[in-house]
């Protein structure tokens, strides 16, 4: 096409954007958000977070915002949703209330399972603004990501995530650069127990702290929102000062999936970081951008899950404490996913063909009794069960888990957790209509909707712990983190496979014991990205060795090493891999709690 | 629980055998016999005695109905449980049904189970014994009692060390804390060799009428043992049974429908009324039941009537059903030509009509119209159906 020509084309589609007035609502930033819960989990398949119903069953109170429009006129009406278990229809319904009237249409039991824009009709707006709230039907998970109201009866907004992700980007004005925060000597993504503890051990050794999380608490699975007990032991350290940090997170142990949220001690976690001066902590916030110059990352950039407003991360060091490796994985880091072969790593329990088989993701729930006796709805749409075969607990533990290579635990994350809440629901439907001398007086006290992921990506370091390290206990001269769990690999449930082959969501496990053992420092920092530590599940290992390191009392003493030795990167300008190479004795010094060496 | 009303024991236990017992140090565990007569009153009972080795016999009665029909089988047991010398005696009946799956237990007159420090069971460890040993799958099955409760003389304790790992951590919820042996040795009763012998003797009074009344029963484990007396390898239901099988294909636990269903012959569906049957099923059945039946259908030769109700059906389900749906159409050697116009009217439903259109054109279809179908819809291709 002639240049000419061209930009005459632009000009008249530009135009004709311009007649058009679009309102977009992200549902996640709606004033009052009812008994409506904010999801980011899928944030990386969709570009988003949303807005879900999670009522156990019970319709939660309505989620609520005022928008303001341009103009009054008539305005189409669409809403981006999904039917989220199409077995043949979902159960996630809403409603979509405008000045007080619901429109027409009821959403989410398209017996679609894909994010889509559903028409909601036409809408005649008579005022400059209008209250909007979304009505949940249910209990049962409905989900909203967003609403559009355009006056052009056209105009269809787009599905497919490029074109949305602009759209969405156009519509949030994110376009404009990010706030920026200021200049850290370390930004930590992830405050899961491996990333608080990596802050708290970097502040304290005096360096300028960012922690970045993506929920609005700290302890990743340790969080309430996961409940999961910390594991690994700290008593048969090395190194006794490991593991200082990592007793103050801990809560005691409630167990897993205990039903008093205060067990796992979200509000301490977060006191004891902001106690901390040299650490500025940014809730709420995913972050989804990598800048980088050469082999080094130079910013990262978030969205806050709520709001949507973006902030730009500059530092000299990052580390990935994200679990999935998100950080590193965005910057270009050498990563592993599944399982290696036995002719690649040499491991007598590695598979023998390399897959992408992975640990699954747990949602865990439990039930209180209660005085009276109640009902629960019947689940049609959820997993069935019968007298031959259910799950006959009063609350969840660790077994229950799905995604075991026949899910992504990344882009799956979604898929993975409603596969979950399906068994889940099914069960305890099965249960109180089934064994009502046990559970008739017991109701769902909580069910988790953030899943407690367990493996995800692997990035590489200079080392790639292994069977052998382990179970010959090799200690090296940097060996650090004193590992003691046992190499516990889950795999689907023998019965649970049986009835459910491809769909499992109970899980067993073998453990293979260990005597403790070190984890070199150069598991902690990445291989090809100068400027890159990392602390948690996502360390250099093997999928075998993985099973062992990647519980979190271990996960947060990684997390402490991860702090002194950024200390040495900015005391001596250098690299991650410069303080394994020309300062390990001042590093294995500091953890050893001497006087470090002299200057070399 | 159901007190037993006459009670009557003989113990076979000779005073050199407890001693042996009390004697024989860390971890001896003996199952002796014993014995009582008519623990509970069932009309008739037939005695059996179940050898387990050396030192341990069972007796065994079956009970039966007034006609002499077998109900369940219990038996009236006394065995030391033993822990470092100490032992004491337990005395307990238990119940099986007709193919040794642990259903209950109770207790002869006065008898209780006390923990290792002798203070007695309370209400909560009874129910939770009950859940213990009605666990089939129960941990208890893979360990040994040394990995319970750890090496050594010392710990008296009768609890799991929850220190040793997490796998006997989980085990831990699995007995009652200070009864780790009277858990672990009642459990290994329960779903011991005793079962082998209960199923042996039970295959030896099969009958037709045994088979109908365990095919009809709510107990899936009578339903899978007679269907597979029923069905040979390929699937071939004798004929007297078919309308049993109906039932179970129908019945709530869809785990025994789906096998029913996966495992019968196609002739089963032969004739034009079973495959009427067959869609009435479809149409009532849960959403995973319609899943198993639409793949059976693809498996099936179909009559006309039911390959136009399929045809029917895949414009107003979802993408699994609609999918399978067509796949079953597709399979057929033949399609009617109603079959096919009505196929041809989903191609204008841009949920189906790729799909639709595919399935057409393997056909090469002489009629008309749907011809003219297949051609609008190619000239009207939406972008995500190229």
């Amino acid at each position: 096409m002639k240049p000419l020509l061209r930009t005459l084309l632009l000009l008249f589609i530009s135009l004709k954007l311009s007649a058009q007035d679009h309102v977009f609502l992200e549902t996640e930033s709606f004033t009052d958000k009812g008994g409506w819960v904010i999801d980011q989990q899928s944030f990386v398949v969709m570009g988003s977070s949303y807005l879900m119903a999670h009522g156990m069953g019970r319709p939660v109170k309505d989620a609520t915002t005022t928008v303001p429009f341009p103009k009054k006129g008539k305005y189409r009406v669409w809403v981006r949703t999904k039917d989220w278990a199409p077995f043949p229809k979902g159960p996630g319904k809403f409603q979509v209330v405008l000045n007080g009237k619901p429109l027409n249409q009821v959403f989410g039991e398209s017996g679609s399972d894909v994010w889509k824009w559903y028409p909601g009709g036409e809408i005649e707006v008579q005022n400059e603004q209008m209250s909007v709230a979304l009505h949940d039907l249910t209990g049962f998970n409905g989900r909203c990501d967003a609403i559009l109201f355009t006056n052009s009866p056209t105009f269809i907004p787009p599905d497919k995530l490029d074109a949305m992700t602009a759209f969405r980007k156009q519509q949030l004005k994110l376009t404009d650069a990010p706030t920026e925060a200021s200049n850290f000597d370390l930004v930590v993504v992830g405050g899961g127990i491996a990333g608080t503890c990596a802050a708290i051990s970097a502040s304290r050794m005096g360096l300028k702290v960012a922690l970045i999380q993506d929920r609005p608490v700290l302890g990743g699975n340790n969080s309430s929102e996961i409940r999961v007990h910390l594991m690994g032991d700290v008593d048969k350290n090395h190194y006794p000062k490991l593991g200082r940090i990592v007793r103050e997170m801990d809560n005691g142990d409630p167990g897993n999936g205990n039903p008093d949220a205060k067990e796992y001690g979200d509000a301490r976690k977060t006191a004891i970081v902001k106690g901390e001066r040299n650490i500025s902590l940014f809730l709420n916030t995913h972050v989804y951008k990598v800048e980088k110059s050469g082999d080094k990352i130079v910013a990262v950039v978030g969205r806050d899950i709520a709001t949507n407003k973006e902030t730009r991360f500059t530092g000299t060091f990052f580390s990935d404490c994200t679990g999935d490796g998100t950080i590193g994985e965005l910057a270009g880091a050498e990563f592993r996913m599944g399982r290696e072969s036995k002719a690649e790593t040499g491991e007598s329990l590695a598979a023998d063909k390399a897959d992408n088989f992975t640990l699954g993701t747990s949602n865990l729930w439990a039930s209180l009794e209660r005085d009276t006796v109640s009902s629960f709805p019947e689940t049609p749409w959820a997993i069935q069960f019968s007298d031959e075969y259910h799950i006959d607990d009063s609350k969840a533990d660790w077994q229950w888990e799905t995604g075991f290579g026949n899910f992504n635990t990344i882009t799956d994350a979604e898929k993975i957790r409603d596969h979950n809440l399906r068994a889940i629901f099914g069960n305890w439907s099965y249960l109180k209509k089934n064994k009502p001398a046990k559970y008739a007086k017991r109701e769902l006290a909580w069910v988790a909707y953030i899943g407690g992921k367990r493996e995800s990506r692997r990035l590489m370091g200079d080392h790639v712990l292994n069977q052998m390290d382990i179970q010959e206990g090799k200690q090296y001269p940097d060996g650090t983190v004193t590992a003691t769990w046992t190499i516990d690999l889950h795999f689907p449930d023998e019965r649970n496979k049986k009835y459910f082959e491809g769909q499992e969501f109970f899980a067993g496990t073998k453990h293979i014991k260990v005597a403790p053992y070190t984890i070199p420092y150069r598991c902690l920092y990445s291989k090809n990205i100068s400027n890159l530590f990392m602390a948690g599940r996502n360390i250099s290992t093997t999928h075998v060795a993985f099973g062992s390191t990647r519980v979190m009392r271990t996960c947060g003493m990684m997390g402490e090493v991860v702090g002194f030795a950024a200390y040495l990167t900015k005391k001596y300008n250098t690299s991650p891999r410069g303080v394994y190479q020309e300062y390990l004795p001042e590093l294995m010094a500091i953890i050893k709690d001497e006087t470090p060496p002299g200057k070399p | 629980m159901h007190k037993t009303k006459h009670i009557k024991y003989r113990l076979l236990l000779p005073a050199v055998f407890w001693k042996a017992c009390q004697s024989a140090g860390i971890l001896c565990v003996f199952l002796s016999v014993t014995l009582i007569v008519f623990a509970q009153t069932p009309p008739k009972t037939k005695e059996y005695t179940v050898t387990i080795n050396d030192t341990t016999e069972y007796t065994l009665q079956l009970a039966l109905d007034e006609a002499g029909q077998p109900l369940y089988y219990f038996s009236n047991l006394f065995t030391p449980v033993c822990l470092t010398g100490e032992c004491k005696p337990v005395y307990i009946n238990f119940y099986w049904d007709l193919l040794g799956n642990y259903t209950r237990f109770d207790f002869p007159k006065g008898a209780v189970l006390t923990r290792m420090d002798h203070k007695p069971f309370k209400p909560e460890d009874y129910e939770k014994l009950q859940m213990i040993l009605a666990n089939t799958h129960s941990l208890l099955k893979e360990v040994s009692m040394e990995d319970l409760v750890g090496k050594g003389t010392e710990n008296l304790a009768d609890s799991v060390d929850a220190k040793a790992g997490a796998t006997l951590k989980t085990v831990k919820n699995e007995v009652i804390d200070g009864a780790v042996y009277t858990c672990y040795t009642l459990w290994h009763i329960a779903h011991g060799k005793v079962v082998t012998e209960m199923q042996r003797m039970t295959e030896s009074f099969r009958t037709d009428a045994l088979l109908h009344r365990f095919l009809t029963d709510n107990n899936h484990h009578y339903q899978y043992w007679a269907m597979e007396r029923v069905m040979n390898a390929e699937g071939i239901v004798a004929p007297d049974f078919q309308s049993d099988i109906q039932q179970i294909i129908r019945g709530k636990n869809i785990f025994t429908a789906r096998f029913a269903l996966q495992k019968v012959n196609a002739a089963f569906f032969a004739e034009k009324k079973r495959q009427q049957w067959l869609w009435e099923t479809y149409q009532s059945a849960g959403y995973p039941l319609q899943l198993v039946i639409l793949k059976k259908m693809a498996t099936l030769p179909l009559n006309n009537t039911l390959t136009e109700q399929a045809a029917q059906q895949v414009g107003k389900s979802n993408q699994e059903q609609g999918s399978l749906l067509l796949k079953a159409l597709a399979t057929q050697p033949k399609l009617s030509e109603q079959t096919l116009l009505t196929l041809a009217d989903e191609l204008t439903n841009e949920n189906c009509a790729a799909e639709v259109c595919r399935v057409l054109e393997a056909r090469q279809p002489k009629n008309r119209t749907v011809q003219k179908k297949i051609v609008t819809f190619k000239q009207t291709l939406h972008p995500n159906d190229k």
